[in-house]
């Protein structure tokens, strides 16, 4: 009986160990590259310019005010500055995830300030919601609804088109966007 | 059983998602467009006939009573190798699918044929089982997302093939329409089974 005991256990342990170990190394090799995809992920031309439209590079803040930021706002990720390929700064770029729930968890959204507090664009880094249908937040017909919105106070829910069908969705993309607004007129104004 | 009739056996006669019915929940919640639907089916292929080919090497060694545990142990340890060679190699993929990629590991069609085929089967009987159980569950999810993603969507792999003028109908995307085209679709398979046996 006792033997028994132990032999279960010990097969359960040499199966777990193994398995361990086997992710160990895999996660090991692979986690240089998984970063970099990431972070080309969010440096994509593409997504910079509509964030900003002209800008080549999102440089980092100092690392020490942006953790002080992220310790009094949970859902802030980082604040970038923008700017175009003479190195002129174009302005303030927020990255952060939604305060409200969308359908399926957090949106993640870069939101772009112009030097006189205008919004000038924004992208969707990461979101689960819905394929077809929450995902249209994605597109370019429902973010360019907030680009030239003045950054000075957060936008109600009245003022911005949801998607029909999606309003989960369009209103945790909205918490995002009046998060990077508070970020921004906290921190950088 | 000869190989042949493995394989077949799992696209068709016991096709894990319109026969068996098992792992439904990933399959409703997936099949919204195309692409999820064979990138979920893909994975889904991996993880089975790598789970499959552990599961059998390891039978005899794996003593009954704890069977389930280690059978789960090793199919977590597959879907996390999947997940994270799938975020390193194939990363536009990998965004699309985000929260699926886990979900397998609870997908009882891997479990199912670990139990049911693996445990008593061969290497290569269990290689061929996994690959017939996951082309079957592909066909599957092929077939149910370009239903949803052409009636709710107008659009194949994001390519409108329907006019604009057309009202995509929400319903389809959204999870009542997927239990009602997934009822529609195992209807018209039996249907088809059953004209074919008479």
């Amino acid at each position: 009986m006792k033997n028994n005991f132990v032999r279960l256990a010990g097969v359960l342990l040499i199966i777990g160990a193994v398995s361990a170990g086997v992710l160990a190394w895999l996660n090991d090799t692979t986690k240089d590259l998984i970063a970099q995809n990431e972070a080309k992920a969010s440096m994509d031309p593409a997504v910079l310019e509509a964030v900003m439209p002209g800008s080549v590079l999102f440089k980092e803040e100092d690392a020490e005010f942006v953790e002080t930021m992220k310790a009094d706002n949970k859902q802030f990720i980082n604040l970038l500055t923008a700017v175009d390929a003479s190195g002129n700064v174009l302005g303030k770029v927020v990255r952060t995830l939604s305060t409200v729930k969308g359908f399926n968890g957090d949106i993640e959204l870069y939101v772009g300030f112009s030097p006189d507090g205008k919004i000038t664009g924004t992208s969707v880094l990461s979101h689960s919601e819905t394929e077809g249908l929450g995902s249209r937040v994605t597109t370019p017909q429902f973010r360019e609804q907030f680009v030239g919105k003045d950054a000075s106070s957060e936008i109600s829910e009245s003022d911005f088109d949801a998607i029909s069908g999606a309003t989960y969705s369009s209103k945790s993309f909205l918490s995002a966007i009046n998060n990077a607004i508070t970020v921004y007129a906290e921190y950088v104004k | 059983m000869n190989k042949l009739k493995i394989f077949k056996n799992g696209v068709t006669t016991e096709n894990p998602i319109l026969v068996q019915q098992v792992g439904m929940c990933a399959t409703l919640a997936i099949t919204t467009s195309l692409m999820n639907g064979i990138g979920m089916g893909v994975a889904v292929i991996a993880v089975l006939t790598g789970s499959n080919i552990v599961i059998s090497a390891l039978r005899k060694f794996i003593p009954d009573e704890v069977r389930i545990p280690a059978f789960i142990i090793v199919i977590a340890a597959f879907t996390t190798i999947i997940d994270l060679l799938m975020h390193a190699y194939t990363f536009e993929l990998y965004k699309a699918l985000g929260v699926f990629i886990p979900l397998i590991v609870v997908n009882c069609i891997i479990l199912a044929r670990a139990e049911a085929f693996a445990s008593k089967n061969s290497v290569v009987d269990s290689i061929i089982d996994g690959l017939g159980m996951g082309v079957g569950y592909l066909v599957a999810m092929i077939l149910l997302s370009s239903v949803r993603e052409i009636l709710g969507n107008g659009t194949i792999l994001g390519l409108r093939i329907l006019p604009e003028a057309y009202e995509p109908m929400m319903m389809a995307i959204q999870p009542p329409g997927a239990f009602i085209l997934l009822g529609l679709l195992i209807g018209i398979v039996n249907y088809l089974s059953r004209r074919k046996k008479a």
